[in-house]
């Protein structure tokens, strides 16, 4: 009689130790993804659609407080009413080169639910830069919208969506989904 | 009438206090540099006496100055209670007349004929007002001629002292002089002097019923060779300027310091001074005891808003205003605080939700569409949309189309007489 080793997987190991539930975020509901995006931490989307994507999620949560910064703002708030985001709750700020400072500044404050940036899309973002958004964003509980022209090839995002536009709606990959 | 004067103990700055006080009620007086005059007796309504004065000890001690403080039924008696420290009017000593005759110390040579005649009445044993009242009007008038019956008219209280119109200073300035022998040449006495000084200002802001939304710190330099380069002025914006002083002091030690580090003070500190260059309405707020989180919560935005806007510029921070406009670039207006009326209708087809600082030309290649460093095959083009300006401005035309790209990429482009200009894109 030959001996069979199982040998569990991790995400079995921490059921079994009753760790998993801890791992687990509180999340913002919403109907174009499934599950909803987890709060205090980094969510990065990139393709086309991403903007429209993250104005659709504000519609839905209304009441949430948000800062908007960009380096050079490019958003349109009037498209941002169009899509129905109560653009009262919207503070944006155009950081200029202040940009790494603003954001330290907006989550370390703890007034916002949700931070969107394209962070400096003339400068890959460093890895210790990221890791500190997200170690801040985690205190405060803050949804951290990053849109990027190219994914982020380090581990820190929590979240990492694809999206692309259809003639109806969107067509939404999740590029990677780390726990914890 | 109800008079409540104050005595400082050291000369002052008593516009300053004056304006400080101007909240509680527009009559206010000065007598040179030492004694402040206010008639309350109009907001007895508002408040009691006690109230009055437990709040003014409270004012004083924010501004930092130590007061005695007198409150009788006209300007010379409480003038007399807050120099003698007494309460009863007829008890007061005779010494007293001179402020009777003269109580905001403007006729120096007349008071001299008072004294004189008080000395007369102590030889004459009349050591206090009651005394002195025993006169009849006619003795005094024949004895001590206009100058005596003017002080026992204003002892009778017959006589009022006419009250001067008080005009607030138009820009507030608090200023501060280091000792000119030991000039300062580090910020800690700045910033530790800077928290009395804003105290201050806020309180006289506050008596105009106002708050300031932006203000200078002016540090005056020892040596100067250069005029221009004497005062090293520092601006401070608070964007929301409902914020603590605690939160304006922060802010203001920030940007100092940012300041300083990128362009040092070159000599030692003689003076400093605030100045406030923007004031805005100051509107109370009942405090909140049922929900003091919210009140923090407010707090705290209100204090990061203020502390990017000074770094930053208060331009780049803002709130949106919507806009009924069919040019792009006007359906938003930037407002500094979040816009209390609703946004109008939206009758416009769809704009895109990201629209170029300055439109950029494109120049077509067959199917291809080249801008900036891009090119790009055209796959579609639909929703014309034709943009004309408003009449009284200048005459403007713009077909708006919306393109898609083989990559994927929805662009909106418009075209006038000169050219096709990428404006923005359904990102």
């Amino acid at each position: 009689m030959s001996l069979v080793l199982v040998k569990p997987s991790l995400e079995e190991l921490r059921q079994l130790i009753g760790s998993a539930q801890h791992l687990e975020r509180e999340k913002s509901d919403f109907s174009l993804f499934r599950g909803g995006f987890p709060k205090g931490s980094i969510i990065e989307i990139s393709g086309f659609g991403k903007t429209e994507l993250v104005s659709l999620f504000l519609k839905e949560h209304p009441d949430m407080k948000v800062v908007w910064i960009e380096k050079e703002l490019t958003i349109n708030p009037y498209a941002l009413f169009q899509k129905g985001v109560k653009t009262e709750n919207v503070l944006f700020i155009e950081a200029g080169k202040q940009l790494a400072w603003c954001v330290n500044q907006a989550l370390q404050s703890g007034c916002f639910q949700a931070l969107v940036t394209n962070l400096d899309v003339d400068r890959p973002t460093d890895e210790k830069d990221l890791r500190r958004y997200q170690l801040l964003s985690e205190r405060c509980g803050a949804h951290f919208f990053l849109l990027s022209e190219d994914m982020h090839q380090c581990w820190v995002p929590n979240l990492q969506l694809k999206v692309s536009k259809k003639k109806l709606g969107f067509n939404i990959e999740t590029e990677k989904r780390r726990m914890g | 009438m109800t008079v409540v004067c104050l005595e400082f103990e050291q000369p002052q700055n008593l516009q300053a206090l004056a304006e400080i006080f101007y909240r509680a009620t527009p009559q206010v007086m000065t007598r040179g540099d030492r004694f402040l005059f206010m008639d309350i007796s109009k907001c007895l309504g508002l408040y009691s006496v006690n109230t009055f004065i437990q709040r003014t000890l409270v004012t004083l001690r924010k501004a930092g100055v130590r007061a005695k403080i007198g409150v009788g039924e006209d300007v010379p008696t409480a003038l007399s209670f807050a120099v003698l420290d007494q309460r009863d009017k007829l008890a007061l000593p005779i010494d007293t007349l001179k402020y009777y005759f003269d109580p905001l110390g403007e006729q120096v040579e007349l008071t001299q004929k008072v004294v004189k005649m008080t000395e007369l009445l102590k030889s004459l044993g009349v050591r206090t007002l009651k005394d002195f009242l025993k006169f009849s009007v006619r003795e005094i008038s024949t004895r001590f001629s206009t100058v005596g019956l003017m002080a026992y008219y204003r002892v009778m209280g017959e006589s009022p002292v006419p009250w001067k119109a008080f005009k607030p200073s138009e820009v507030i300035t608090e200023r501060h002089e280091f000792d000119l022998e030991s000039p300062v040449d580090n910020l800690e006495p700045v910033y530790f002097k800077m928290k009395t000084m804003l105290d201050r200002m806020q309180l006289r802001l506050r008596g105009k019923g106002k708050r300031a939304r932006q203000f200078d710190i002016i540090l005056r330099q020892e040596h100067a060779l250069n005029p221009a380069e004497q005062d090293y002025k520092i601006s401070i914006c608070l964007q929301l300027p409902y914020v603590s002083q605690k939160v304006i002091l922060q802010v203001a030690k920030e940007m100092v310091d940012a300041q300083m580090a990128a362009k040092p003070i070159r000599h030692r500190i003689t003076e400093f001074s605030l100045v406030v260059t923007e004031e805005i309405p100051y509107a109370m707020n009942q405090k909140s005891l049922f929900n003091q989180r919210r009140e923090e919560n407010e707090e705290s935005f209100f204090q990061f808003v203020s502390r990017v806007a000074t770094r930053i510029g208060e331009k780049a921070v803002f709130f949106t205003r919507i806009r009924e406009s069919y040019i792009p670039e006007k359906t938003w207006e930037r407002e500094a605080e979040p816009p209390k009326i609703p946004p109008p209708v939206d009758r416009l087809a769809e704009r895109p939700l990201r629209l170029l600082p300055s439109p950029s030309q494109v120049h077509f290649w067959g199917k291809h569409l080249c801008w900036d460093d891009n090119v790009d095959e055209v796959v579609s083009l639909e929703n014309r949309e034709i943009v004309f300006s408003e009449w009284w401005e200048n005459s403007l035309e713009r077909v708006y189309y919306r393109l898609t790209t083989r990559k994927g990429r929805q662009l909106w482009l418009y075209r006038t007489a000169q050219g096709d200009f990428l404006q923005g894109e359904f990102d």
